[in-house]
């Protein structure tokens, strides 16, 4: 097994040590919270030298910790710390957030869900196979290369939304659409941020989030009482595995949210197919209609026109789902 | 033939997830301990003790690692390790090219250059091979520099700062592309001119004896004749691909060499640890230790073999691309640094080797309305990658077949991706085979079973009443087996009732309902078993003071029930009881007939009854000094021997034993004197006959939409001739079918067409089912005691991989009513063929 | 344990009394018995809770099947009682904590271990240690567990000889021998 590469450690106490060392160090320190995406990225290397971590600021040491689920006043707050497993197991978040317990349940394995916290999640950088490639195999766009070798290669998990940036890779986030479906907002040391505008693609980072500034909770407003949420993923295993393509819908009372997310470099908001369900009773039809509505817009690359497919499915059957209560 | 009064046993504790049926037969004798379930032995698996090769630690051990080659091909110009030489705990740096990496000569049946899958040639000078290249041939390859250093973490900062030059080279991984005039060469050092494997230099012939000497064809009959007889005649292709987690097995690489005085001492992962010298050639294999001995300068007998629990081994470690790259490089920086050294091979898992041959499959078959096969004709292009050898794919067709004219014709390319081997060998020849018969059964809408049964046969003959004959006279009991497991197999899936037409069962959720049937016969080690050879092949028994007995016969412990099926021979034979006997696998004196590979229990059966016996013999005669009786006039039962007139008048082995123990100095050996039964057989002298077939049937679901294929249910039969030890049939059974499904539709290498470079080579994104998803499976074992071995039984490690990827394709089809011409059947494929992909 | 350092910072010119400190010692036990670590002497930054199992104590159950890809399950151990992949975890983040393996549960008497060789549960036996992890997990928060639930807690863990169905079997047994069955 290769040796994850040297950094520095350091434990914040506060949420202010946190993010004033992060802004000590320019860009060369990252927070840390579960580690499972960052360590595997430090040992198997596919980034170019100069975009690495040389500190890795702890964050799980914060006090008053950033772990907690709690609801008041109609919101769900959730600490940026939170593990996906204590999500996905949490009966309130169950019961009245479903699409978000689902997804986190859905999330890689039972090991990675005692790791993992949301934010975490959330903030995965955004990857293809060439991306991810080890030693910097493929320097793309997104590490400060010239040019994009999925958009030529074998890309049939990649992108049918187009481009954005150049980059054709898909986030691959399941907590993403469950938030954007559910009017989540992510709140910052310093700002507020609607889920929907919440990811970038830069290099090599996947969120508007700026070097010095660390997700600090999580908050969902409780959602009408007559609507139903669901979360859906397929994937090629049941279990460790990224989504090929994951969906989530708000539907009912008067309320149409869906978000589809690994089919775009951003987490994917389906608006078309939301406007066709507006006022409609849910059925077959009106389901079929959403999920062309979906994709209507999709242009696929030279290997995964078969991911409209997919997509188009998850979404009727998404809609289905919300009907039967 | 009828088959009466058969015994339906249950001997595994139910389970929703696996029901294991053993169906017996009355006239079998019953065994003490041999077919019962008794627990198993080797328990430091479970415990966290058992040892694998990476948690061997010695004084002074260093560690070494080498790079790969991020090119699909491409030449090393310029090395600059000066940076690296220097750095803290770094010991030593070896570079392409250093003569401390050269092999030289034929030594112990050695061949030239040619025969090296991993090496690079001197063009000039084909006698000698490098064990690590400068010119890479895949993405991935070992190449250029291997640093040996204090920690492992040293290794890895001291590579990272090696310089290198690369001169990149045009590279070809697709077959066909590989096979037209104006295509590059993928490997230059071999000096062709083109990618065509050289049927001579590969020896296609000693591999496939029914290959012509110097050819790359098959051939029975004649081919026109019988498209002439033919009612119909079909033509369709298919495309195989590699796709499989190699290496191996689960476990990365790790070797230690270690020379000190004027010994070498390995631990090393590996499958088949030493030689057998009458093996392949281009696929050489177990040849190890004497290119280690003579790297090392230590005769071969002063080499001392350690052998760790190895984390699975289905194949592909015996050949030198992979398992003895670490260990040669091992010797190589041991010789070089005077420590005891470690090479972890961190590639192994992907890059070392992929499964099994590609290929491209063209077929034209001519058949009677009745479905008997009167004509095949096969044109492939298998290729093993960078391995010069590739078997073309036919030999079921050939060999359990009653086809008299079949011709098979296969044009082997190099590529540049990494050399293939066989790794739970079969899929292919499997493939090709229930290709032919399911195409054939469709195009007649016959049930396909029908179609098997009325091709059944052996190297062209029938079934009956050729082979009855040939059972009665080497006494074999006259048992039909392909009927056998078809009538469990048909049973347990309640196939009457669930088959349909192609494509028209439309569930209530949206998918297609399919069934799938494949059949192909148990596998068969192949000629270069210790039979064929003039490999001397041992075991011995130990009697110890507590009157305990310990088998001492080395062979790897790859993790198929060894030690215990091994013990309930011996325990059975000799009288002891079974928790009186264990296995010493390292004693490098006596080597059992087959280290650990396939027909491994098939084989040592033999040997370990024989040893049994022979213990059973010694203990008598020793104890006929004590009862004052002779030796016909005693026997032993649980380790204690009594007088057969008065079974009172008794004594324990442990009494014996310590009373007499001179008697029992040096153990008891047995040499393999044993003669198979059935060894004999027309037409290939060297190839045991294989009577005894397997059937998997497999019920799907296929969405439309996603393209995703939901196993439902799967029935494995396997004819296994007899059941040795329950809980391992069920774990070979289970297993394979696990890993055929696996390989049949979610593990696919993927490559990019545009640098030859692998984009999946992590266990993320290489799709490995997990335990969620795999479908209920009912094993059924069968027994016939058809088998070649000691007790009628035959292998079943391969067989049931090979089938379950086959039958997936029939179900699939028989569900959408469309052949996916390409495997592994992935829901992209699946969508392709709907027209939505 | 921990105590708050004040080095490095002063590098980067920024006064360092409200930044985040550097962990200077590790206090962790591991299958009952309590460890201490120093940071950069005997553990570092990048020393996985995995390395510092099999090379400081000399525990080598937890396996490297994925080479630290965090998709196998091999190296699984409890980490204060909860599966975690030991390849992924930094020693350095374990202060405190409590770890156990598969050699303390043997050495427990665990029925798991019983149960495993009863049930011809592993082949090669490389998975196993995750897999014996991973239930011990299950059957200590869950002493019911149905079908499903033990499918679900075994999900993350890779067996490539395929002992999936016989090691379902031995946590059922496991099971019923702790309800005293």
């Amino acid at each position: 097994m290769r040796t994850i590469r040297k950094f520095e450690f350091l434990n914040a106490r506060t949420i202010d040590e946190a993010v004033n060392t992060l802004a000590a160090y320019k860009g060369k320190a990252w927070p840390f919270a579960g580690g499972t995406d960052i360590l595997r990225m430090m040992r198997f290397q596919p980034l170019p030298e100069n975009l690495y971590p040389e500190v890795l600021i702890n964050l799980k040491t914060i006090s008053p910790s950033l772990e907690y689920i709690k609801e008041e006043d109609g919101i769900l707050s959730i600490g940026a710390l939170t593990k996906l497993v204590d999500i996905a197991n949490n009966a309130l978040v169950g019961e009245r957030y479903s699409a978000l317990a689902n997804a986190a349940n859905k999330v890689a394995s039972p090991q990675i869900r005692n790791m993992a916290t949301i934010s975490g999640n959330i903030c995965q950088l955004t990857h293809c196979l060439y991306f991810s490639k080890p030693d910097n195999r493929f320097h793309c766009l997104r590490k400060g290369g010239s040019e994009c070798p999925a958009q030529l290669g074998d890309n049939r998990y990649c992108s049918i939304f187009g481009d954005v940036n150049g980059c054709v890779a898909v986030n691959t986030s399941d907590i993403a659409p469950a938030l954007i479906a559910l009017n989540a907002r992510i709140k910052t040391n310093k700002r507020m941020v609607n889920a929907g505008e919440f990811w970038d693609v830069r290099v090599p980072g996947s969120t508007i989030l700026d070097e010095d500034e660390i997700v600090v909770e999580i908050q969902v407003p409780r959602p009408p009482p007559d609507a139903k949420s669901v979360f859906m993923k397929f994937s090629i295993r049941s279990s460790i595995d990224f989504p090929i393509v994951n969906g989530a819908a708000l539907i009912g009372d008067g309320v149409a949210r869906i978000a589809l997310n690994a089919v775009a470099p951003k987490p994917y908001r389906a608006t078309k197919a939301e406007e066709v369900l507006k006022g409609k009773t849910i059925d077959e039809t009106a389901a079929e209609e959403a999920a062309i509505a979906a994709v209507s817009e999709a242009s696929p690359l030279s290997f995964n026109k078969w991911k409209i497919s997919v997509a188009k499915a998850i979404v009727k059957r998404m809609v289905l789902n919300t009907k039967s209560r | 033939m009828e088959v009466k009064e058969r015994r339906l046993k249950k001997p595994l504790r139910e389970n929703p997830y696996l029901t294991f049926t053993q169906w017996q037969f009355p006239e079998d004798p019953e065994y003490r301990i041999i077919g019962k379930v008794v627990p198993p032995k080797d328990t430091d698996r479970i415990t966290g003790k058992a040892p694998f090769s990476r948690d061997i630690k010695l004084p002074g051990m260093l560690y070494a690692k080498w790079l790969t080659s991020p090119y699909a091909h491409a030449r090393v110009k310029k090395v600059d390790v000066s940076d690296v030489k220097s750095m803290p705990g770094v010991y030593d740096v070896l570079v392409c090219g250093d003569p401390d990496l050269q092999v030289e000569g034929s030594p112990e049946g050695l061949g030239v250059c040619e025969e090296y899958p991993w090496g690079q040639c001197n063009v000039k000078r084909p006698d000698i091979a490098f064990i690590l290249p400068c010119e890479a041939v895949y993405e991935g390859q070992p190449v250029a520099v291997a640093v040996a250093a204090e920690t492992p973490e040293k290794v890895d900062e001291a590579l990272k700062m090696v310089k290198i030059e690369w001169e990149e080279l045009p590279f070809v991984i697709d077959r066909d592309e590989a096979l037209k005039p104006d295509a590059p060469i993928a490997q230059l050092f071999r000096g062709q001119d083109v990618n065509v494997v050289d049927p001579v230099a590969a020896d296609l012939h000693s591999y496939v004896p029914w290959v012509a000497p110097g050819s790359d064809k098959c051939e029975r009959g004649d081919v026109g004749k019988g498209l002439k007889e033919a009612d119909r005649v079909i033509e369709f292709e298919i495309k195989v691909g590699t796709n499989c987690w190699g290496g191996g097995g689960v476990e990365p690489y790790a070797s230690v060499a270690w020379i000190h005085n004027s010994y070498l001492d390995i631990w090393f992962r590996v499958q088949v640890p030493w030689m057998v010298p009458e093996s392949a050639a281009g696929a050489p294999r177990g040849i190890t230790l004497p290119i280690a001995a003579s790297l090392a300068g230590v005769p071969l007998d002063k080499i001392h073999v350690h052998i760790p629990y190895t984390g699975a081994g289905f194949g592909g470690m015996n050949w030198v691309g992979n398992g003895a790259l670490p260990t040669l490089l091992a010797v190589v920086l041991s010789k070089r640094t005077g420590r005891p050294v470690m090479v972890l091979a961190d590639w192994s898992s992907f890059s070392g080797i992929t499964e099994e041959e590609e290929g491209h499959y063209k077929f034209k078959v001519g058949f009677k309305n009745d479905g008997t096969v009167t004509a095949v004709e096969i044109w492939s292009n298998a290729s093993r990658g960078h391995a010069g050898l590739a078997i073309p794919g036919c030999e079921k067709l050939f060999g359990i077949t009653t086809i008299k004219n079949c011709r098979c014709e296969s044009t082997v390319p190099y590529i540049n991706k990494a050399p293939a081997a066989c790794y739970k060998h079969g899929t292919t020849e499997t493939i090709v085979l229930n290709e032919v018969f399911s195409q054939v059964a469709a195009a007649l809408g016959k049930d396909p079973m029908e179609v098997a049964l009325k091709n059944d046969g052996y190297f062209g003959h029938p079934m009956h009443p050729d082979m009855d004959e040939v059972k009665t006279k080497q006494g074999f009991p006259l048992r039909d087996s392909l009927k056998e497991v078809i009538e469990a197999g048909k049973k347990a899936m309640d196939w009457d009732n669930k088959w349909h037409p192609p494509g028209a069962k439309k569930l209530p959720n949206g998918k297609y309902h399919g069934l799938g049937f494949a059949w192909a016969d148990e596998w068969r080690a192949g000629p270069w078993l210790p039979f064929a050879s003039d490999n001397p092949y041992h075991a011995v028994l130990y009697f110890l003071e507590d009157g305990t007995a310990t088998i001492k016969g080395m062979r790897t412990l790859i993790g198929v029930h060894e030690k215990t099926t091994y013990c309930q021979i011996v325990a059975e034979e000799a009288g002891l009881r079974y928790e009186d006997v264990e296995l010493d696998h390292e004693f490098n004196e006596a080597r059992l007939m087959f280290p650990a590979a396939s027909g491994g229990l098939t084989w040592n059966s033999v040997i370990l009854k024989e040893l049994g016996m022979k213990a059973k013999r010694k203990l008598l005669e020793v104890a006929s000094v004590h009862f004052n009786k002779r030796p016909e006039e005693l026997d032993i039962k649980d380790s204690i021997i009594f007088e057969r007139e008065n079974p009172e008048n008794k004594v324990t082995v442990r009494d014996i034993v310590s009373r007499y123990k001179a008697k029992f100095a040096g153990g008891v050996w047995a040499t393999g004197e044993t003669v198979l039964k059935g060894t004999e057989m027309p037409p290939t002298p060297r190839e045991v006959h294989h009577w005894g077939r397997q059937a998997a049937f497999v019920e799907v679901e296929v969405d439309p939409d996603t393209g995703k294929v939901d196993v439902k249910k799967f029935v494995i039969v396997n004819d296994v001739g007899r059941v040795i030890n329950p809980g391992s049939v069920a774990g070979q059974q289970y297993g394979g079918v696990y890993m055929g499904l696996g390989r049949a539709h979610t593990e696919e290498i993927i490559y990019d067409p545009l640098t030859g470079v692998k984009l999946n080579d992590s266990l993320t994104w290489y799709h490995v089912p997990t335990i969620t998803d795999i479908p209920r499976l009912d094993a059924i074992a069968v027994e016939t005691g058809l088998g070649y071995s000691a007790y009628g039984n035959m292998g079943v490690g391969e067989d049931p991989n090979c089938v379950a990827r086959a039958v997936l394709r029939s179900a699939v089809y028989n569900a959408i009513g469309k052949w996916i011409d390409e495997d592994p059947i992935t829901p992209f494929r699946v969508l392709k063929a709907l027209g939505k992909g | 344990m921990n105590i708050p350092g004040e080095k490095k910072t002063d590098d980067i010119g920024v006064e360092s009394k409200n930044l985040a400190k550097p962990p200077q010692i590790i206090g962790l036990t591991v299958n009952g018995r309590q460890h201490i670590f120093k940071v950069g002497v005997d553990i570092q930054p990048n020393t996985t809770l995995r390395d510092l199992l099999k090379e400081r104590l000399g525990l080598y159950s937890p396996k490297e099947m994925c080479q630290g890809d965090g998709s196998c399950g091999s190296c699984t151990v409890m980490l204060d009682g909860k599966p975690v992949l030991s390849c992924l975890t930094l020693a350095v983040d374990c202060d405190g904590k409590s770890v156990e393996t598969v050699e303390g549960i043997a050495e427990a008497g665990h029925p798991l271990i019983d149960a495993f060789r009863n049930n011809y549960a592993y082949q090669c036996g490389y998975c196993t240690s995750g897999f014996i992890v991973a239930a011990k997990a299950l059957l200590d928060r869950n002493p019911n567990p149905t079908d499903e639930e033990i499918v679900k807690a075994l999900s993350g863990n890779i067996c490539r000889c395929g002992a999936y169905a016989a090691i379902i079997s031995a946590v059922r047994e496991a099971a019923e021998r702790l309800k005293g069955g």
